[in-house]
């Protein structure tokens, strides 16, 4: 886990700020040019059905394209803004904000057409030149309570 | 931002290794309730995102709070990178409910929920502080709320 130095690799960068653009501009058919064969996603709301992986992990870059189709189906207007990033040559760390507008049901509840805007941060991992893990934290509590179910 | 009040360019040369290690002691004393430490690593005016918190005092609150609830509190380091006067950290948060925590009497419940957060540290102490942490889960693992798959 001992890495050389914390120097700043705009390749790295460069790779997670495109992956995020595709990956949330819904470009399903080239996730498999961003992501392994192995990545995983590990997100809490990551549904346990209609998702490659456990509850909580979307595996491959199909698990996450049937998990983002189906983000894609309740959110709408998803916008995501990163106020700060640290790359190192195989790890890269971010913080910003997510908003999006809740037009589609979820946890079969119907839609109140809320909008939503989350702080988010992120732990992206990269082996030979590809993503092969992403660890996504958010305050689902919050999320929750924006959307008027807790 | 009170936090833009301290000068980018530090009188006290520091590298990126001894930011981390001022956010690995900031950890230590968050688990070990070394508040002569803690005093130490954090700025009297820091500024906490995110959170209504203002200023050290209210932190060491917040600190006693979770020390009363989760006596044997530990961060679990998971990722750590660093950049300029910036720290982001990826870590676990584990611990026994054993006292009152936000109107809930102590369980007994085990906790381990992941968290991330990013700290920008001048002159070796912590002057900003963001953090995110799921605290749906928290609330699921003390039995406050239901998981939503349930």
């Amino acid at each position: 886990m001992k890495r050389p130095v914390d120097a700043q690799t705009p390749d790295a960068e460069q790779l997670v700020r495109e992956w995020l653009d595709v990956a949330h501009a819904g470009e399903y058919s080239r996730f498999d040019e961003y992501v392994s064969e192995s990545y995983v996603l590990y997100e809490a709301p990551v549904p346990e059905e209609g998702v490659a992986g456990p509850q909580g992990e979307a595996h491959g870059p199909e698990g996450v394209a049937e998990y983002m189709r189906l983000v894609h189906q309740a959110f709408s207007d998803m916008e995501i803004s990163i106020a700060r990033l640290l790359a190192a040559e195989d790890v890269v760390m971010y913080e910003g904000t997510m908003s999006y507008t809740w037009s589609g049901a979820r946890l079969g509840i119907p839609p109140t057409g809320d909008d939503v805007e989350v702080p988010f941060m992120e732990v992206t991992e990269i082996a030979d030149g590809k993503i092969e893990a992403q660890r996504s934290y958010m305050d689902r509590l919050d999320i929750q309570e924006q959307m008027g179910i807790q | 931002m009170s936090g833009r009040s301290h000068e980018e360019d530090s009188p006290v040369s520091q590298t990126t290794d001894d930011r981390k290690a001022v956010v690995r002691r900031c950890l230590a004393a968050w688990d070990d309730g070394d508040m002569e430490t803690f005093d130490e690593v954090y700025a009297r005016d820091l500024t906490v995102h995110g959170a209504d918190i203002d200023g050290l005092a209210d932190l060491e609150e917040l600190h006693a709070t979770w020390h009363e609830a989760f006596p044997n509190l530990t961060h679990t380091v998971e990722e750590m990178v660093a950049e300029d006067d910036r720290v982001a950290l990826a870590f676990r948060l584990t611990g026994t409910h054993e006292g009152e925590f936000q109107g809930i009497e102590g369980t007994g419940a085990s906790i381990d929920v992941a968290g991330m957060a990013f700290f920008r540290v001048v002159d070796g102490t912590i002057v900003e502080q963001t953090a995110v942490e799921d605290d749906l889960a928290l609330y699921e693992q003390l039995g406050a709320v239901e998981p939503p798959s349930a």
